[in-house]
């Protein structure tokens, strides 16, 4: 008799397609003879451009978006609290009326010429990273049932062979209370939130968000 | 914090979630659905035997899923992972990183590359039949995990450690099937990757494992 029970995974909220998309049996555990093969090292990542982790113009020396600038750094670590170093950091946030620039954002709102929202950027020796974005709308993600997303920024982390995917969130946002996603992340919902620390030079709002990334994959460190 | 392992003083993990509807398509780089060459004209590319990895990613009626981002990962044709760990293996291929990534569309997807070769027992590790690693994005759910096979590998994947773990019946669902040659001479396997309901991929927990 094998024994095979992993994690059993329900479908997200946002999107009516996820209740076929999500598998109905337990995820399988993987034997520890097989591990090695799961942890992808993506060693080879491509060169970033200057100007590659600030959003709130398209490129150096274009002009700025629109709305409150947003400052977002911290440090990605993994659960015992060691550094991940050298690791990509993708973001990506609506503009300031919670549009994205996606072809398939049905969101009727403005488009900014001067915000894409999206970039990225390599954590330092300290497992630093450092944004700057434009304060991103909220938006009705389902017109069909008027429900709304809490202003949220995305964030994926990869290489280094560690994978994340989450949102940080702002504290006091009213639609936080009827959000789906936010109100499943239950006891964890705190650390979703940037935490607010002030003003920078130029008047931006500054955050510190710290990302741990869990699980048992094998973080690599580079010498 | 502590675990049952007694280990205290972790810090709590931020909770995966979905990459949701809108994850930027240019965070792609390049073309990565294509590991046989470098760039366009280049001679020089990856030694081993060119294959398509044919795929259908399909929902619970059956319909294709499009806009799904599949990332791939697999050893090269010499069956070495290039990880930190592998670093100055002579079976390194300067060629070949392994890392692939494409996003689905309603036809089936064609990953191109080249057929890794079975991972060496080693480092108390049983020898791993050759496989691809797929990771699936798609809006609604969190990361799905799983590994691809070949057919004409069966003796190999009769002592993989991975597909040995699962029921008998449950293997054969990622094994891909190889069929005919592509117009280009790449050998061509296709398997379906069915996200739920009957004939259900097998998925695999990375998290909790
Ligand atoms: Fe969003």
């Amino acid at each position: 008799m094998i024994m095979n029970r992993g994690r059993l995974m329900l479908p997200g909220p946002t999107d009516g397609a996820a209740e076929r998309r999500v598998p109905s049996e337990r995820l399988h555990l993987i034997p520890e003879a097989a591990r090695p093969s799961f942890v992808p090292w993506v060693g080879d990542l491509p060169g970033l451009k200057l100007g590659e982790n600030d959003l709130t113009r398209i490129a150096p020396g274009r002009p700025q978006a629109e709305g409150e600038v947003l400052e977002i750094s911290g440090r990605v670590l993994d659960e015992f609290g060691r550094p991940v170093r050298h690791t990509l950091v993708e973001i990506w946030n609506a503009n300031r009326w919670g549009r994205y620039t996606h072809v398939k954002d049905p969101v009727r709102e403005r488009l900014d010429p001067n915000f894409l929202g999206f970039g990225r950027t390599m954590t330092d020796e300290a497992g630093r990273y450092r944004f700057r974005t434009i304060r991103p709308g909220s938006y009705l993600a389902r017109p069909d049932i008027d429900r709304w997303r809490p202003a949220h920024v995305h964030v994926s982390i990869r290489g280094g062979s560690a994978r994340l995917i989450a949102q940080m969130y702002f504290e006091g946002d009213p639609h936080l209370v009827r959000d789906p996603m936010f109100i499943l992340l239950g006891a964890a919902q705190d650390r979703h939130f940037g935490k607010p620390v002030g003003r920078g030079p130029n008047d931006e709002a500054l955050y510190h968000w710290d990302i741990v990334i869990g699980g048992r994959n094998t973080v690599y460190f580079e010498s | 914090m502590s675990d049952a392992s007694g280990i205290t003083n972790r810090l709590a993990p931020l909770a995966e979630d979905t990459v949701g509807p809108y994850y930027p398509y240019s965070f792609i780089d390049g073309d990565r659905s294509d590991l046989t060459r470098l760039h366009y004209g280049l001679s020089v590319g990856p030694k081993g035997q060119k294959i398509i990895l044919r795929g259908r990613l399909l929902d619970s009626d059956g319909a294709p899923v499009d806009d799904a981002l599949i990332e791939f990962w697999q050893a090269n044709a010499a069956g070495i992972l290039r990880t930190p760990a592998s670093d100055g293996h002579p079976g390194l291929d300067p060629f070949f990183d392994g890392f692939g990534r494409l996003i689905t569309t309603a036809e089936p997807f064609d990953f191109r590359t080249v057929k890794p070769g079975a991972i060496p027992a080693g480092n108390g590790m049983a020898s791993r039949a050759p496989h691809v690693t797929l990771t699936i994005f798609s809006d609604g759910i969190t990361r799905l995990v799983t590994q691809v096979f070949f057919d004409d590998e069966a003796e190999a994947n009769a002592s993989d450690p991975l597909l040995t773990s699962l029921p008998p019946e449950l293997r054969e669902r990622l094994v891909a099937k190889r069929t005919g040659p592509s117009n280009d001479g790449f050998t061509v396997y296709e398997i379906a990757i069915v996200m739920r309901g009957p004939g259900e991929t097998p998925f695999f927990d990375d998290l909790s494992s």
